[in-house]
């Protein structure tokens, strides 16, 4: 068997990433070394020395991301779709897992700089954080590139391997020891359940990647049925929708902020869209079935999200459950099916990645003191103190709610209308009525933060990294609530036409 | 001799639902990441077992798909053990039990 | 069709028969005479200070996982090697980027004082 070259190229967004993860965990040793030398450094040069080794390290991995992205989007324009695997495709590069690198890359990019002062604040500032965080992102480039069993199984254990670690990156803090443990335990058997149904998948179909699949399913059959309803299972579990959710709320609370923002977006991102490509590329023929399935997760997600939502006193806790609630909403578009209802769903992605690393933000801009301040009480009486901060957290939130006027209401919008044309009339149904919920306990929050005194008297500053993410977010939210399908300024570049490029895959 | 596959798949269903039952009803941390092994390696056993029923192409050549991904789950599994021991040292460390009910401060 | 087993059932049984047969032959046929000194602890002539079946410490598991870690990713270098003919410099090529992450890791271990007892 003779090995075959192949186009190394083709990895270079990976490559960035990985290599990029390498530096900065060998960068971190090389400068703490140099920092630290001697014995008689008092405990305040240390923190000042990590502070600024903290910042270096930022600066290190934003320079890969970015490099990541530009590779991503350039290899592109210059028509680059191909392939990648010896013999036969491992990762496919194309509209659909460019347009997914550049939001997981933006993502892990906002994250990154929201973790500047946030992990100093919270007295956790150690190197890991960003190689770890570099790695989890290569794992989701691979992820949303897989068109084979192996590599989705590969890129979904590279991605959550380091998020696990980070989890419990406050290791002194209990909550967030559990958050790592209990998510590790979950996400492990998650994954073995995943790994079961490929196995069956593989052992009824004699092929691991999509397309052979979906050439060997042919009338289904017992083996290649179960295997089927593990694997949406274990990918189910990865986006949080319900009945596999119950992670959701204590990992989003346990985890330091900045951990729980970087996986809201970028997992449900790299995990929407894998599924996304497994569903259309392995089981092009098993549309009506399938989408029963989608249509009943989809149901239960919105219900049981936004109820539970409802009854949370703790900020970060109330938004896992929204979390849980917008996986509902995502699902709508995957019951529907049709190419409209994937741009739909890729345009949520994206209007969804700038509401909710904006709202966790704001939750870390409130950070101080090696605390967080995320009960709902601690938000009482911002306006009167930090104006602008209240001011743009209410307009998160009300994107989340989606409320006219912001980008929120236009991704359910377009989500909506896919749905109907697709006759998926129960589900709108659904889906409105339990946004109206959803308008309870996300205004709850404007109306604490307006109406009542403050009661303790936090001095954090907001910091300029936190100010260029909220202003960037908040911008975007206001920009795509106008211009979704417009293009202003003359760039050539419409939100949706790039989601509706990208949701053609297929064709 | 040759082993039928129905036997290889039999016991390999029954050893992931023995990991299943084991990680979900055990209250010991060490004992649920044996469980999950187990799950692991019921999933190896049925893909090398399936590998065998899919030896050869259409055109003859053979095919090793089933005992590659093994091989890659063997190297990812002993990632996730080293994670979660990491997490589980963290958590001793803190609080000196390895009994999960005792990780209750997150409820609701 | 289960007949296809008999060997591995035979071979089950000779095990484990000449197992618990051997210890059984030294439970009975073996002369007991204990006293005092023969049950007295012999190890340089010290009483044991601490009980043997303490806990291992938590290092001892730090190194285990770094062990585990590294002595499960040769499970790749082994195909390598047996098909090192056939897959020439590409294979040496993708083997040698392979080790990098692992070298690097060792290195990071190494300086974080990791392997330090």
């Amino acid at each position: 068997m003779e090995a075959e070259a192949f186009d190394v190229a083709a990895l270079a967004p990976l490559g960035f990433v990985a290599i990029g993860a390498l530096v900065t965990l060998m960068l971190e040793v090389v400068l703490s070394r140099r920092a630290f030398v001697g014995e008689g450094v008092d405990p305040e040069t240390r923190l000042v020395a990590r502070a600024r080794i903290g910042i270096v390290l930022a600066f290190a991995s934003s320079a890969a991301i970015v490099l990541a992205m530009y590779a991503a989007i350039y290899q592109f324009e210059l028509g680059f779709e191909t392939a990648f695997g010896p013999g036969r495709p491992m990762l496919q590069l194309d509209a659909l897992s460019t347009f997914a690198t550049a939001l997981i890359g933006l993502g892990a990019l906002l994250s990154v700089w929201l973790s500047i002062t946030y992990l100093p604040a919270l007295r956790i500032n150690h190197g890991e954080y960003y190689a770890l965080l570099l790695l989890s992102t290569a794992g989701m480039f691979v992820l949303v590139s897989a068109v084979d069993l192996i590599s989705l199984y590969l890129g979904l254990e590279l991605t959550s391997l380091p998020i696990y670690a980070l989890a419990g990156f406050n290791r002194r803090r209990l909550r967030s020891n559990e958050a790592a443990l209990k998510y590790f335990l979950m996400g492990a058997v998650a994954s073995a359940v995943l790994l079961y149904g490929m196995a069956l998948l593989y052992g009824a179909t004699g092929h691991t990647d999509f397309t052979g699949i979906s050439q060997g399913f042919a009338g289904g059959g017992g083996l290649a049925l179960s295997g089927l309803a593990l694997v949406i299972a274990g990918l189910a579990f990865k986006v949080s929708v319900v009945p596999f959710h119950q992670w959701t709320p204590d990992v989003y609370e346990g985890a330091p902020t900045s951990v729980t923002a970087f996986m809201a977006v970028t997992v449900k991102t790299a995990g929407f869209v894998v599924l996304m490509r497994f569903l259309v590329l392995a089981l092009p023929e098993m549309g009506e079935k399938v989408s029963v399935l989608l249509g009943v997760l989809a149901g239960l997600s919105m219900l049981i999200g936004n109820l539970m939502a409802v009854v949370q006193d703790n900020v970060k806790r109330m938004l896992a459950y929204s979390a849980v609630a917008h996986a509902g909403y995502l699902m709508v578009g995957f019951a529907a099916g049709t190419p409209e209802a994937w741009t739909a769903v890729l345009f949520y992605l994206f209007v969804y990645l700038f509401m909710t690393v904006g709202v966790f933000c704001v939750v870390i801009a409130l950070a101080q003191g090696g605390r967080e301040w995320d009960s709902i009480e601690d938000f009482a009486g911002l306006a009167s103190q930090r104006p602008a901060l209240a001011a743009v957290m209410t307009l998160f939130l009300l994107s989340l709610a989606g409320i006219p006027g912001t980008a929120g209401f236009m991704a359910k919008f377009y989500l909506v209308v896919a749905a109907v044309d697709a006759g998926q009339i129960a589900l709108v149904l659904i889906l409105v009525g339990t946004s109206m919920v959803s308008f309870f306990y996300y205004l709850r929050l404007p109306v604490v933060m307006y109406m009542q005194k403050r009661r303790q008297d936090p001095d954090a500053e907001t910091s300029s990294s936190e100010i260029v993410v909220l202003a960037l977010c908040a911008a975007a939210i206001l920009y795509f609530a106008f211009f979704a399908q417009a293009d202003p300024f003359g760039t050539g570049v419409r939100a949706l036409d790039v989601a509706g490029r990208a949701a053609d895959f297929l064709h | 001799m040759s082993i039928p596959i129905e036997h290889v798949i039999s016991l390999s269903a029954l050893l992931f639902v023995i990991g299943v039952v084991g990680a979900l009803t055990r209250r010991n941390l060490i004992v649920i990441l044996m469980s999950i092994e187990l799950m692991l390696n019921a999933a190896n056993l049925a893909l090398v077992g399936f590998n065998r029923v899919w030896s050869v192409t259409a055109e003859g050549a053979a095919r090793y798909d089933g005992q590659v991904f093994a091989l890659m789950v063997i190297a990812v599994a002993a990632a996730e053990v080293a994670v979660g021991l990491g997490i589980l040292l963290s958590l001793i460390r803190n609080r000196d039990s390895l009994n999960v009910d005792d990780a209750s401060l997150l409820r609701w | 069709m289960l007949s296809e087993y008999l060997g591995v059932l035979l071979m089950l049984g000779i095990a484990v028969a000449l197992t618990v047969g051997m210890l059984l032959v030294h439970v009975y046929l073996g002369p007991k005479r204990s006293f005092d000194k023969k049950l007295a602890p012999f190890e340089c002539g010290e009483e044991p200070i601490v009980s043997p079946r303490q806990r291992h410490a938590v290092k001892f598991y730090l190194v285990a996982i770094l062990f585990v870690v590294f002595d499960v990713e040769a499970v790749f270098f082994y195909p390598w090697g047996a098909t090192f003919l056939e897959t020439g410099l590409p294979g040496l090529t993708t083997i040698a980027i392979f080790s990098v992450p692992l070298v690097v890791g060792l290195v990071y271990e190494w300086s974080k004082g990791a392997l330090e007892w």
